[in-house]
């Protein structure tokens, strides 16, 4: 049943969230020093760990597993179940208190679009989001639901792309 | 040397048509506009150099694409060595680096045409303050440790991805100025915007009782007394100091060879020198 739980945690690439959850580590501990409200730093935090899970989900093997009979959407849900709780233990060990609203549609996000245009793309466009909403001066966790639920059916029509 | 001549000019034009330099320019344009939407005193002055964050992520990441391609293996009687190659691609940097600089050119002559910039509060307040030599010279070696440090990160980390994401995020944080705003870490901090605020009375201290060329900064949400606003350019000279030295450290990481240990070893001495010498000259 679980056969394939080790394999495919090996397979994982885990340094981006790893070298992502140190570095919010560092932010936060800075930012307890400061004094200074840590809200600007949610944002990026989210986005974060949310392109580190998309990292995580590229398969340097894909070509030569294709033609095993485990579909790729199998093998992709398999590798998120592994990432998704170490995000969300990052997120909580990181001490900033990433809104899991954002932390979530950001994630979804990501995944589909890496899901559609490749890894590359999907982990951008979590970080493109919210350096441009810095950029703009405008807050990045707007119509969260709203995205979310775009990202999810997204995520389901492209699963096995 | 030929040959190293070549590579730089093909890296440097990879470099410069690479996408992420030229997005980094409009949404630099765009972080400076919004700054000035913000309408406490002294928000553009403290908040121009941070907007060079953008562009010094488009740098790092066009660097990390020209470093990364040092990963693809060539033949053992290539006529270049590896660390001629990697000097090659970090001359190719200049590219950017001059772009920066012109930036900053263009910059400081709108700032002039402006008339200046809307620094501290009443009484102490001016509307024409203008950045100091050093302070103009940081976002050009800022460019020169975004080349660095893209360079060092994909060389540590090996996968694209992962050093794009880590990229990001660190040059976000260290746009987020105010987090590196306590004793020490401001001198350790890349980007180091002034002023600086000097306490000089209690909340309810009469500002005509200041000296009428101090700046000040009025009591407000995140200070309970009245400072003095001052500008630095000794600390801003030894910042930029202190930056060539995190650029000899970068440039050690990411490049193999006999000037690594020189390298590394140079730019430590220097880098923790010129954050003492800030310390030392700090107001």
């Amino acid at each position: 049943m679980t056969v394939w739980l080790v394999p495919t945690a090996r397979a994982i690439s885990w340094w981006p969230l790893v070298a992502v959850a140190a570095l919010l580590a560092g932010a936060s501990a800075l930012a307890e020093r400061t004094d200074f409200p840590v809200v600007g730093l949610l944002g990026i935090a989210a986005a974060a760990l949310a392109a580190a899970v998309v990292a995580g989900l590229h398969d340097a093997a894909a070509a030569l597993l294709s033609a095993v009979p485990t579909s790729l959407a199998v093998r992709r849900a398999r590798r998120l179940l592994l990432l998704l709780p170490v995000e969300l233990a990052a997120s909580w060990a990181s001490g900033l208190n990433v809104p899991l609203g954002g932390l979530v549609a950001l994630t979804a996000a990501g995944v589909a679009v890496a899901f559609w245009a490749g890894p590359l793309a999907g982990a951008a466009v979590p970080l493109a989001w919210v350096v441009v909403a810095r950029a703009g001066g405008f807050a990045w966790d707007q119509h969260l639901a709203l995205v979310t639920i775009a990202a999810a059916a997204a995520l389901w029509t492209g699963r096995n792309r | 040397m030929m040959a190293t001549a070549t590579l730089t000019r093909l890296e440097g034009e990879r470099m410069l048509r690479h996408p992420a330099l030229w997005l980094g320019l409009p949404v630099m344009l765009w972080w400076v506009s919004s700054t000035f939407d913000q309408d406490w005193s002294g928000a553009l002055y403290t908040g121009l150099i941070p907007a060079f964050t953008p562009l010094l992520l488009g740098i790092s990441l066009a660097s990390m694409s020209a470093f990364s391609r040092e990963h693809v293996p060539v033949a053992d009687d290539a006529p270049m060595a590896s660390s001629q190659r990697s000097a090659a691609r970090l001359l190719a940097g200049l590219g950017p680096v001059a772009l920066t600089a012109l930036v900053v050119v263009a910059g400081t002559i709108w700032l002039r045409v402006r008339g200046g910039l809307d620094l501290g509060d009443e009484p102490g307040r001016t509307l024409h303050a203008h950045y100091t030599l050093p302070e103009l010279i940081q976002p050009v070696l800022l460019a020169c440790v975004a080349v660095a440090a893209g360079a060092a990160v994909v060389h540590v980390v090996r996968s694209r991805l992962a050093a794009a994401i880590l990229l990001v995020v660190g040059w976000f944080l260290v746009g987020t100025y105010w987090l590196f705003d306590s004793p020490v870490v401001r001198y350790l901090a890349p980007v180091q915007p002034q002023p600086w605020q000097v306490e000089v009375g209690p909340w309810d201290a009469d500002p005509t009782a200041f000296p009428s060329t101090w700046l000040l900064s009025a009591p407000g949400e995140y200070q309970d007394h009245w400072a003095r606003i001052v500008v630095s350019p000794a600390v801003a000279a030894w910042h930029d100091v202190y930056l060539v030295g995190l650029v000899a450290v970068l440039v050690g990481i990411a490049v193999p060879g006999r000037f690594r240990v020189p390298l590394l070893v140079g730019g430590v001495i220097v880098a923790a020198a010129a954050a003492g010498m800030q310390s030392v000259v700090a107001p």
